[in-house]
């Protein structure tokens, strides 16, 4: 039976369970113990979040961006492909036609769209005139405010491809385009594939060491985020009530104190094993990470209803933003995301409710940005697998390639489109495999404009985006030029 | 598939399995291991266990238990409430008899995926329900018929909206729903990539082959028009009875996908039989569900060796005949690999899914339902549940993919896949904490356990924990994790009997080594 004056000596012998050469050394082992039980003002984490608990490489200094003020981008992965007609929505009289033509079962009716109309300060060539769809009428003051952009026709590319390049086979293109897991990775990695990060977490890599806590610097309250993996960034998941405690640790074990110290230990540590390893370091993270958030997090100064599933995890994001000083954060990539978009049936019973809730969510949001004061310091960006195809296959649309999104945010040189819209003609250069729509804009364009925005120049947007070089012009122009400001 | 070090198969097998190597054995074809059924196992030996399992009688199906305890009513026909679901999924994750069936039915589920929140018609909860008994109807059975049973249910139909798909029209342009007939294909049998038999990529100039393009998936989508809910929704039948089709709505142009050509002027049943002979027929059917039945029961990174046996049974069940699952989960079981890894492996085993978790441990300390209710939450929160639930998965992809790894890991580094670590982040793991902490120390509902059989060893605590990392682990628990998680159990007084063997359990199924299975 165990004494308690002999519990320190037992819970050393505890952690030498499934040591090995490689495994952490026994001091981080015991370290991990009082720094979960102790408050929150422990020793602070070292500089870097690995993969690992405790063992992580130091932060490298190669690419390091030196940062004093702060930025953070904001990713909304609408999942299921979005379909970009019905959410930017031709409507001058001629596209209008054309649209419903293509769609007649599926499209939306001129006259719905009078409400939504935008009128950008640049106007489009040759009388084209688009709509938001009803249900993004929340975003109309922020396009008419100039903040809110709307990029045309963006999707992934291998390399700058046309229709006879795609029909042809004539140039390489990015693998199983309309496979939704495919392009999901493909939208979030911009790598070649097999890579295993993505170009937020490569972005967020150049600032980590102007974080405090490292841990912060990608988050993601939608789930599994390959967006925010990066060399030294791991995805750090919280829910839209934020951290989450482990009860069992928070009292004693049916009077044991030492079975809660035991179970603190052994659930932050392991052996060989690869699984295990990175159990135990995801565990010891959510620990760690849970007694500095929790702590940052209860001056809750968000109002606001947010209701919907997305709104709940955008509040979660505009608390860490407000907790940006308390916590040392100066630039981090935030990640959630809707189900629900793959409309092949149902597309107008279901697609305008997902789009009122995008809508509402992205307008509550930018709100409680604004009454922080940080509106031009937060780029909200809309992101999908795919758009859908043009045509109907009776009450909905099938997967498709190009698709339209939306950039948010008082950085955001809005009130405008940017991009071109192709002519709606199944045979035109603008469509391929009858209705999908090939795209005119990389990806990793659309990403190197919001990465330059983050601070990111010159050289380090190669690293981030391998394929940029491929393209012509890594700036699409929807953020504002601070020189110009 | 990465390669990993081959395990080689000894020799021998030993004749008569250790309880240890029982209880191990029996996480994998099972949802955990029961004393019983340790028990069983020793005395048969594990190829006649799965021999008796494969010839046991189907227990209840679940669409008649909801039936037989009052759930076709009213109240149920509408999408809002489907508690009863998960009642009676979990009531026979935990408690069927014939375990290989269900534990297999269950990993189809995950290729074969429905949610019961996509289903469209009336009494949802009965069309998820009816799923779940056709994928255990086959899950022994032929995947021919699994695939057929699979894509004539209107669950299916309603998940991946081929339901009341309608052929084309050239006037409107409108083109056949392509969801099921891309899916079919992805996700269902021949997978994104020609395979060799082991599931090694084929390749041609060095470069991946892929298996079909946008022209196949327009052909194939034409085979499932025309087919809809068979009769009225005036009664859970409705969901249970394959749909049936409308000939008008049927496509009768020429259909063309995967080298087939189905005439012009072919029906729906026909051109249904069709399109279904083919796929099942393709060379990569073996290999792509092989590799991931192993990965949902056995391991996440199989060698190409253990692959290419199970595929070679899929071709050939020794008696000519293809698909025969039966047969191809036995070879999944008995194979070498799974039966004797290396325990010290750093590689080898899978994380344990949550829900296997949750009934393992109800089934090992023989918890069950007091009054037959069996109410079980949806376990879909990660806060504080589970992070998953039986169909309820947020698409057809399920909750995770079969080669997801972890990013920025050695287990990433290394080549690996861990499909499973794609439900697991900062919040899951505490989530299933915060449950464990529930169930363990009071069950849920009325699912309840008196821990009698441990509560009997409390007064040895290294006894106690013995026994419940067998039941947990099987010999794949390190000895000395568990002699300090006895001494500090040691430390409850004595008289709490339930309070020890209550922290006996948390501290064994918190740790890593229990969480990955081996």
């Amino acid at each position: 039976m165990i004494v308690k004056a002999t519990r320190r000596e037992f819970l050393r012998r505890a952690s030498l369970l499934g040591m090995s050469g490689t495994a952490a050394p026994l001091a981080l082992q015991m370290a991990a113990v009082g720094a979960a039980a102790g408050a929150a003002a422990a020793a602070p984490a070292p500089a870097v979040a690995a993969g690992q608990a405790g063992a992580g490489a130091p932060a490298t200094a190669a690419g390091a961006v030196p940062v004093s003020d702060y930025k953070a981008l904001v990713c909304i992965f609408l999942y299921g492909g979005n379909d970009p007609y019905n959410t930017i929505v031709p409507y001058d009289p001629t596209r209008h036609a054309r649209y419903f033509q293509a769609r007649a079962d599926i499209a939306l009716a001129r006259d719905k769209l009078a409400a939504t109309v935008l009128k950008p300060k640049d106007p489009l060539p040759g009388d084209q005139a688009y709509a938001l769809a009803p249900g993004l009428a929340p975003l109309l003051p922020w396009f008419e405010r100039g903040q809110l952009a709307v990029q045309f026709n963006v999707g992934p590319l291998a390399q700058p491809t046309t229709k006879r390049d795609y029909v042809g086979a004539r140039v390489p293109l990015p693998p199983k385009l309309f496979s939704h897991n495919d392009q999901q990775a493909y939208w979030q990695a911009l790598a070649p594939e097999g890579a295993a990060s993505g170009w937020g977490g490569r972005l967020a890599d150049l600032f980590i060491a102007a974080n405090a806590n490292a841990t912060f610097t990608g988050v993601t309250a939608g789930g599994s985020a390959l967006l925010l993996a990066g060399r030294h960034v791991s995805a750090y998941r919280v829910s839209p009530a934020g951290s989450t405690p482990i009860e069992l640790l928070q009292r004693d074990t049916y009077g044991s104190t030492t079975c809660t110290d035991l179970m603190r230990l052994l659930i932050t540590q392991s052996g060989e094993h690869l699984f295990e390893r990175q159990h135990a370091a995801l565990v010891a993270r959510s620990i760690r990470a849970d007694a500095r958030l929790r702590t940052a997090l209860a001056r809750d100064t968000v109002g606001g209803g947010f209701a919907t599933p997305l709104a709940a995890q955008l509040k979660i994001v505009a608390r860490m933003i407000a907790a940006r000083d308390t916590l040392g954060m100066r630039r981090q990539v935030f990640f959630v995301t809707q189900n629900g978009y793959d409309n092949h049936d149902g597309l107008n019973d279901i697609h305008p409710g997902l789009l009122r809730e995008l809508g509402g969510a992205m307008a509550e949001f930018q709100q409680a940005l604004d009454a922080m004061g940080v509106a031009g310091q937060v780029t909200t960006f809309s992101a999908s697998e795919f758009g859908r195809t043009l045509v109907s296959n009776g009450n909905g649309s099938d997967h498709g390639w190009g698709g339209h999104h939306l950039v948010l945010g008082g950085a955001v040189r809005g009130g405008r489109f940017y991009g071109k819209h192709p002519e709606l003609a199944l045979d035109g250069p603008g469509f391929v495999d009858h209705g999908r729509m090939l795209p005119d804009v990389a990806v990793d364009q659309f990403g190197a404009t919001l990465a330059t925005w983050f601070g990111a120049g010159g050289g380090t947007l190669d690293d981030v985006f391998p394929n940029l070089r491929r393209f012509d012009g890594r700036d699409l122009g929807f953020m504002q030029d601070p020189s110009k400001a | 598939m990465a390669m990993v070090v081959r395990m080689p198969p000894t020799a021998t097998a030993p004749t008569r399995p250790t309880p240890g190597q029982a209880s191990r054995f029996l996480a994998q074809a099972t949802f955990g291991p029961t004393p019983a059924e340790i028990d069983r196992v020793v005395a048969l030996g594990y190829a006649r266990w799965i021999d008796e399992q494969r010839a046991a009688p189907h227990s209840q199906s679940h669409f008649d238990w909801l039936v037989a305890m009052g759930r076709n009513v009213e109240a149920f026909k509408g999408n809002g409430i489907n508690a009863p679901l998960e009642a009676t999924l979990w009531r026979k994750f935990i408690a069927a008899p014939d375990q290989l069936r269900t534990r297999a039915a269950f990993a189809f589920s995950e290729i074969f995926v429905i949610n019961v929140l996509s289903i469209s018609a009336s009494w949802p909860m009965f069309g998820a329900a009816s799923f779940m008994d056709t994928l255990s109807t086959h899950s022994l059975g032929n995947f021919r018929d699994m695939l057929e049973g699979v894509t004539r249910s209107l669950a299916m139909g309603c998940m991946l909206t081929y339901r009341g798909s309608r052929k084309e029209d050239i006037k409107t342009g409108r083109s056949p729903d392509e969801n099921y007939a891309r899916e079919v294909m992805q996700l269902f049998t021949i997978g994104l990539y020609d395979l060799n038999p082991d599931g090694s990529l084929k390749l041609r100039d060095g470069k991946a082959v892929e298996t079909y393009t946008n022209d196949d998936v327009r052909g194939l989508a034409k085979v499932f028009t025309g087919w809809d809910l068979a009769g009225q929704e005036s009664d859970p039948e409705c969901q249970r009875r394959p749909m049936a089709l409308n000939p008008a709505n049927h496509s009768m142009s020429e259909k063309r996908f995967l080298g087939t050509v189905i005439p012009p002027g072919t029906g729906g049943v026909e051109s249904l039989r069709i399109a279904l002979d083919t796929l099942c027929a393709h060379p990569n059917v073996g290999p792509f569900i092989g590799t991931q039945l192993i990965q949902r029961l056995v391991t996440s990174n199989p060698s190409p060796a253990y692959v290419g046996r199970v595929a070679a049974v899929f071709a050939n069940n020794g008696k000519g005949q293809r698909g025969d699952l039966g047969a191809v989960l036995r070879a999944v079981l008995l194979d070498p690999e799974a039966r004797e890894p290396d325990l010290h492996s750093p590689t080898w085993g899978k994380v344990r899914e949550p829900i296997v978790r949750f009934a393992a441990w109800a089934r090992a300390f023989g918890a069950t339902s007091r009054n037959g209710q069996w109410s079980m939450p949806d376990t879909t929160d990660s806060t504080i549940r589970l992070g998953q639930s039986p169909l309820r998965a947020p698409s057809v992809f399920n909750f995770f993919r079969p080669r997801f790894t972890p990013p920025n890991t050695a287990i990433a580094q290394s080549g690996l896949v861990a499909p499973e670590f794609q439900i697991t982040d900062e919040t899951s793991v505490a989530g299933y904490l915060n449950f464990l902490a529930i169930y363990v120390d009071r069950g849920w509902e009325d699912v309840q356990t008196d821990y009698a059989a441990e509560a009997a060893l409390a007064d040895d605590t290294q006894a106690l924990v013995r026994r419940v990392a067998l039941l947990l682990a099987g010999d794949a628990f390190n000895a000395a994790t568990a002699r300090v998680i006895a001494d500090a159990v040691a430390e409850i007084p004595a008289p709490r009997k339930l309070d020890r063997v209550r922290a006996a359990i948390m501290l064994v199924a918190a740790t890593p080594e229990y969480l990955v299975q081996k």
